[in-house]
C-alpha cells in the first residue's frame, strides 16, 4: 500500500477528529487503495464543464405561474 | 427438491372463507418457531400485533365488510423499517439505544391499509453495508437451502424468511443489490422498483442518493399485488419521484408478445460463473431471446456506485465512527471509515458521471424493452468465505457478490429477480435479473410471470 495513502488517511482522520490506531489506519488505507483504483477509472471518463452532478435538491415543487401574475 | 405447495391462491382461499387470516398467521408463526432457530431470519416477532391485525381482518370479513386487496396476507420487514413502538435496529448494536419509532414506515402503513398482517422484523447487514448478512451482533442468517451458506444481503433475513416458508412476503431495501442478491441466493422472487417509485419515509437510510425499497415474495402474483399496494406519491420523501400509482398486477396476463428482449453480454457474462451463465441462458431460452446486448459503462458505473455508497454511508455515521467505532460491525467498520475519509473530488466525479450514464442507459431502452442478466456471479458461498474465483479471476467475496447488480441500480432501472435452479448449482438457486426502463416495472413483472408459468423460475422446498 502506498505510504502517501496512509499519510492521507491519518491527515484526513485528524481533520475530521476521527481517532485511528495504527492497525486500523492501515486497514482503512487498504480499503481506500481499492477505492482509489475505482476513482482512477472514473478519472479516465472525459467530462466537460457542463456535466453537472445527478440532481436531488429541489427548492420547491414547480408551480407554473404566468409572468406578471 | 420439489416445489412447495403453491401459495398464489392464499388470498383467494381467505376471500372465499376457506381459511381465516388467523389460521394463516398461526401457520406462519408455527413455521417460524420450527425453523428460525436454524435460519435466524427474524430479529423480532410481533405476536400481539400480528394476532390483533389478523383477528381484525377476520372480524371485518365476518361482518360482511368490503375487504382490502391483501386482507390477511402475512408479511415481515427488514429491521430498518420503522414499526410503531419498536426500536429500528438497522442491523446495528448502536441503534438499540434509540427511542422506539413513533409511527410505522410509510410502506408498512400502506400494507396495513391493504389488510396485510405484520409478523415481525428481519435480520440484515449492519446499516445495509454488505451483501452477506453475516451480522456479528445478531448472528448470520443462514441460507434455507444449505444452512452452512450465506443468505445474501443486505436484506438476508427478507430472502431467507420467504425461502424457508415462514412468510409469503417480506420487504427489504436495495442500494447496490440488497434485494436482488438475497433473492438470487435464497431462490425467491424480488422486485427492486425504479429509483423514486416507492416512498422511503420511515426507513433507516444507507445511501440517500441510491436507496430503494421493495418486496420479496413466493410467487409473481404476491409480488405484483404487494408492489401495487406499496405504490403512491409521497411529497414528503425528496427521493420519491412517482406522481401516480401505475398498477402492474392487472397487466400480468399480457405475456411478452411484442416485447423486445435481449440478454446482456460483456461485463455481465465476464463476471458470471458457470451456474450464472446457465441460469440466464435458461431464462433467455424460455423468453425466446437470441440477441446479446452491451450495457454501457458497467464497470465505470460499479466504480461510481461504490464511491458514492462509501462516501454517503461513511458521512452518515461520522459521529458514531468518531465516538464509538468499536460498537460497529467488525466486518464493515473500516469500510465506513474509509468512506468517511474519501476525497470530495472522487464523490463529485462519480455523481457527474451518473448523469451521463443515465442518458446512455435510457438510450439503450429506446431499442429494448427488457434485458436479462444474472443477479449474482455464483450461487451462495459458504458463511465466512473471504475470496471468490470467477472465471479465473480472484475477487474479495463480500463485495463481489454484488458485481452484477450494482451497475443496474445505479441507473435506477426496475428489476425483477427471478429464482432459477441451474444444474451447475447442485441444488442451490441463482437469480436472473429482468431489467426494464425506468417506470416499466409492469413489463419486468409480465416476463417474470411467463418464466413462472413455464416452470423455469419458481421456489423450491427446503429440507428444513
Amino acid at each position: 500500500m502506498p505510504e502517501r495513502l496512509l499519510n492521507y488517511v491519518n491527515a484526513a482522520a485528524t481533520a475530521l477528529a476521527l481517532p485511528l490506531d495504527e492497525a486500523r489506519a492501515a486497514r482503512v488505507a487498504a480499503h481506500l487503495a481499492r477505492t482509489a483504483a475505482m476513482a482512477g477509472l472514473l478519472d479516465g471518463v472525459p467530462l466537460c464543464v457542463e456535466d453537472e452532478p445527478a440532481e436531488l435538491y429541489c427548492p420547491a415543487p414547480f408551480v407554473p405561474v404566468e409572468p406578471g401574475a | 427438491m420439489k416445489p412447495p405447495a403453491p401459495t398464489q391462491d392464499l388470498l383467494g382461499a381467505m376471500a372465499r372463507g376457506e381459511r381465516s387470516a388467523s389460521e394463516v398467521l398461526e401457520h406462519c408463526l408455527g413455521r417460524i418457531a420450527d425453523t428460525d432457530g436454524r435460519v435466524n431470519a427474524f430479529t423480532r416477532i410481533s405476536h400481539a400485533r400480528a394476532r390483533r391485525e389478523a383477528a381484525d381482518i377476520d372480524r371485518r370479513r365476518k361482518q360482511g365488510e368490503a375487504m382490502p386487496p391483501l386482507a390477511g396476507l402475512p408479511y415481515a420487514v427488514k429491521n430498518l423499517f420503522d414499526i410503531e413502538g419498536e426500536v429500528t435496529l438497522a442491523g446495528s448494536k448502536i441503534n438499540r439505544e434509540h427511542a422506539p419509532a413513533r409511527a410505522d414506515a410509510v410502506l408498512v402503513q400502506r400494507l396495513r391499509s391493504a389488510g396485510a398482517v405484520l409478523v415481525g422484523s428481519l435480520n440484515m447487514d449492519e446499516y445495509a453495508y454488505g451483501f452477506t448478512t453475516e451480522n456479528t451482533h445478531y448472528g448470520p442468517t443462514h441460507n434455507p437451502h444449505d444452512l452452512t451458506r450465506i443468505a445474501g444481503g443486505s436484506s438476508g433475513g427478507s430472502g431467507a424468511a420467504v425461502a424457508a416458508g415462514q412468510v409469503p412476503v417480506t420487504l427489504g431495501s436495495d442500494t447496490n443489490g440488497s434485494i436482488r442478491v438475497p433473492a438470487s441466493l435464497c431462490g425467491v422472487w424480488g422486485l427492486k422498483p425504479t429509483f423514486g417509485r416507492l416512498s422511503r419515509r420511515g426507513s433507516y437510510p444507507f445511501v440517500h442518493s441510491i436507496d430503494h425499497l421493495g418486496p420479496f415474495a413466493d410467487s409473481t402474483a404476491h409480488l405484483a399485488h404487494v408492489y401495487d399496494a406499496l405504490q403512491g406519491p409521497d411529497p414528503l420523501d425528496p427521493g420519491c419521484h412517482a406522481l401516480a400509482i401505475q398498477p402492474a398486477a392487472p397487466q400480468m396476463h399480457r405475456g411478452i408478445d411484442g416485447l423486445r428482449i435481449g440478454m446482456l453480454g460483456g461485463y455481465f457474462l465476464e463476471h458470471a460463473g458457470a451456474e450464472a451463465r446457465e441460469a440466464v441462458q435458461a431464462a433467455a431460452g424460455a423468453l425466446g431471446v437470441v440477441e446479446i446486448v452491451e450495457w454501457p459503462d458497467a464497470a465505470l458505473a460499479r466504480a461510481a456506485a461504490f464511491i458514492i455508497s462509501a462516501s454517503e454511508g461513511g458521512a452518515l455515521h461520522l459521529g458514531d465512527l468518531r465516538a464509538r467505532a468499536d460498537d460497529f460491525e467488525p466486518l464493515s467498520v473500516d469500510r465506513f471509515i474509509a468512506g468517511a475519509l474519501q476525497p470530495a473530488a472522487w464523490y463529485l466525479r462519480a455523481q457527474r458521471f451518473r448523469r451521463r450514464y443515465r442518458e446512455r442507459v435510457n438510450a439503450l431502452f429506446e431499442h429494448w424493452d427488457l434485458l436479462l442478466a444474472p443477479a449474482t456471479p455464483v450461487c451462495a458461498p459458504m458463511i465466512g468465505t473471504e475470496w471468490l474465483e470467477i472465471n479465473g479471476q480472484r475477487h474479495p467475496s463480500r463485495p463481489a457478490v454484488g458485481l452484477l447488480t450494482q451497475p443496474v441500480s445505479f441507473a435506477g432501472c426496475p428489476v425483477v429477480a427471478a429464482p432459477l435452479w441451474p444444474a451447475a448449482g447442485q441444488g442451490l438457486p441463482l437469480g436472473v435479473q429482468i431489467i426494464a426502463a425506468p417506470w416499466r416495472e409492469d413489463l419486468a413483472l409480465r416476463a417474470a410471470r411467463v418464466l413462472e408459468q413455464a416452470g423455469i423460475a419458481h421456489l423450491n422446498e427446503t429440507a428444513l
